[in-house]
């Protein structure tokens, strides 16, 4: 992690002030703290600035948060924040565990760390309830120096050992609560080291542990977590080959020159394949852009006997000798997945800068000489952090490549119904399904272009939503005969009495094309009939990359209510007035 | 060091070069107030390259008295 000093970060957060005025968008973050966090304050704006959000603040007072979080009335309520985080540092929270380790019984440590845990929790759960948004709670960071010296480790019973309990059980406690989440204090103390993460003498002047680089890898997480819940997520890698997934020059070092394998230097590029097939395990999508003959690369990926990632990784791959730039847009039309949640990997200066200045979107990342730090470069790149993970990630990779298959296809036919009849889709359709909800939620946080209103909901919020007796959560799930797609869309309709609203309506980009929107909005207005509305409500919120479906609510027969300046529509639709959308006759749909 | 000391004071506190002088303290600069007391105490320390001990934080009231213990403090580092 590269750090900033603070004079450079008071510059440069007043520079991008005055730039981007009016276009970030607002992040409340509430502090319930028992210590001064408030030195964060201009990291925290930084970092968030340089991804477009502007952070605005409220500290709770010291050692107050059950007199906050208790009064509906307090600051705290008023500022509704988006993020709330939790951060107790334990030489507040007991001076027992702290100070007093060793003179204290074993009984009387145990109760203290139960006290500290059951007022964790009392908090989270009551935070959740609120729907507060999204809680972070800081976990415990132990102890600089053990109070035990070496025998402290000798024991799950000593000093250390007891912090790391505290703070597996406040893992425990946020599992619960599926808009609790950890930020790892503890271990990013030890990533940075604990004489570098502390500074005495701010503790002894104004209560603040932290020191200045601390403070900056604390808010590199707000940020990561903010990005996630705001659906900005990068999905896809995108590797060069020469000196990047493996050493060497294929074309001129050929199949057997190359270094890769259990020895220095091919040992870094194992490491570093290893890396990325963790993010491939994770659901990120691979491709290769390289400078190579196909028939050369294909070689190495599916014959060398060293290599770690294969032909069936990778979800496209290109070797030819276009510019890169060309072809990494290639690559976004093809996989169908947009410029801006791309990173690109080279150790090549000079395409590095082509396709930065080129396609500014793409994240890129210029690989340094030293091959040992690649894997760790991957490791560390936070860009494609997610807070769930389901079934349809592991699979992510066959689905992209079954995509490619369907265009292949595809080609072969001249009238599209012909095409598509010939798929054999299924649409599963499932209501309140409260095992669809982790791909829901991803869903409403990835989803850009074929989504009506652009919200991002948790899985906390997706849950009680299917708990919740006035609201209907639809999830749709495609098969056709080259495989499962698994959920592709989902909507949420909200009822109030005789009338309902569709709160959300999106489909993943790799199922349209076919009909499947016709197909699912006329099931989720059959079942609201069911329910006995008379009319149904819509909206369109614009975003920069909602474009596509700006007219779908007009086209499929309701009526425009409002329109400000094509940024928000609301619609109606009465089944007894408006034409009905029909369900295309191809689909075999169950609910 | 005068100069770089104003542009600091400057950065920190949001005023004018202009309006600093020895007796700018906190009861006459408005943004100067304990959260912005340690941006200026960082960013001295950053920029100069040392490190205050807590008595010479707590004693840096105004502009003339950080004046002093920054000059003392750069004297001692020159001498080691």
């Amino acid at each position: 992690m590269e750090f900033i000093n603070l004079r450079d970060a008071i510059k440069s957060t007043t520079l991008l002030k005055k730039k981007g005025n009016k276009n970030f968008q607002e992040i409340k973050i509430a502090f319930l703290r028992n210590y001064t966090v408030e030195k964060i304050i201009p990291y925290v704006e930084l970092f968030f600035l340089n991804e477009g959000y502007l952070p605005k603040f409220y500290f709770s007072e010291y050692d107050n948060i059950f007199q906050n979080i208790l009064n509906d009335n307090s600051e705290y309520y008023k500022f509704v924040p988006d993020l709330t985080i939790l951060a107790m540092t334990t030489s507040v929270v007991s001076e027992k565990l702290t100070y007093n380790f060793v003179e204290t019984i074993q009984e009387d440590l145990e109760s203290e760390m139960n006290r500290i845990i059951s007022q964790v929790k009392k908090i989270v759960s009551f935070l959740s309830k609120k729907k507060v948004g999204t809680i972070l709670v800081h976990n415990f960071e132990t102890p600089k120096f053990p109070a035990l010296g070496i025998l402290d480790y000798q024991s799950k019973k000593y000093q250390v050992n007891s912090f790391r309990k505290l703070n597996l059980e406040l893992t425990d406690v946020c599992e619960k609560y599926k808009e609790a989440h950890i930020v790892d204090i503890d271990f990013l103390q030890r990533f940075l080291g604990t004489e570098e993460a502390n500074d005495r003498r701010y503790w002894h002047i104004e209560k603040n542990p932290y020191g200045q680089k601390f403070l900056q890898c604390i808010a590199q997480d707000y940020l990561k977590f903010t990005k996630v819940l705001k659906g900005k997520l990068r999905k896809c890698l995108i590797l060069d080959l020469d000196n990047t997934l493996v050493g060497g020059i294929l074309g001129e070092d050929g199949f057997e020159g190359i270094k890769i394998g259990k020895t220095y230097p091919g040992s870094a590029f194992t490491n570093f394949q290893r890396s990325i097939l963790n993010l491939y395990n994770r659901g990120i999508i691979l491709g290769i852009c390289s400078k190579n003959n196909i028939e050369d690369v294909m070689e190495v990926l599916d014959k060398h006997p060293d290599m770690v990632l294969h032909s069936k990784h990778f979800s496209i791959i290109k070797a030819n000798w276009k510019d890169k730039a060309t072809n990494i847009t290639n690559i976004s039309k093809e996989l169908n997945i947009g410029l801006d949640s791309l990173v690109f990997v080279d150790d090549n200066p000079f395409e590095i800068n082509l396709v930065k200045t080129k396609l500014p979107y793409v994240k890129v990342i210029q690989l340094p000489k030293d091959p040992t730090s690649y894997a760790d470069i991957i490791d560390g790149l936070g860009v494609f952090d997610s807070l769930s993970y389901s079934s349809e990630d592991k699979q992510r990779t066959k689905m992209y490549q079954e995509e490619v298959k369907r265009k292949n296809f595809k080609e072969n036919f001249t009238n599209l119904d012909d095409y598509l009849s010939t798929l054999a889709m299924e649409l599963e359709i499932k209501k309140n399904d409260p095992f669809s909800s982790p791909r829901i939620a991803q869903l409403c946080q990835r989803t850009n272009q074929f989504n009506l209103t652009s919200k991002r909901y948790t899985e906390g919020e997706i849950k009680s939503y299917i708990e919740d007796k006035n609201v209907d959560v639809f999830s749709v799930r495609l098969k056709d005969k080259f495989g499962d797609m698994g959920i592709v869309g989902a909507a949420i309709v909200k009822y109030e009495s005789e009338k309902a609203v569709i709160d959300s309506f999106l489909l993943s980009c790799r199922s349209l094309g076919r009909g499947i929107e016709n197909a699912f909005l006329r099931c989720c207005l059959d079942e609201i009939k069911e329910r006995g509305c008379k009319f149904v409500n819509s909206y369109y919120f614009k975003t920069k990359k909602n474009k596509q479906v700006e007219k779908f609510f007009d086209e499929k027969g309701f009526q425009l209510l409002e329109n400000k300046g094509g940024l928000e529509k609301k619609f109606i639709f009465d089944r007894l007035k408006h034409s009905l959308v029909e369900s295309p006759k191809y689909f075999d749909i169950s609910i | 060091m005068e100069k770089k000391l104003k542009d600091i004071f400057s950065e920190v506190f949001k005023v004018k070069i202009s309006e600093i002088n020895d007796k700018s303290s906190p009861d006459n600069v408005e943004q100067w107030d304990s959260l912005k007391h340690t941006n200026l105490i960082i960013a001295l320390e950053e920029t100069f390259n040392i490190s205050f001990t807590p008595d010479e934080m707590i004693e840096m009231l105004n502009f003339k008295l950080i004046k002093i213990i920054l000059t003392q403090k750069l004297k001692g580092t020159l001498k080691k």
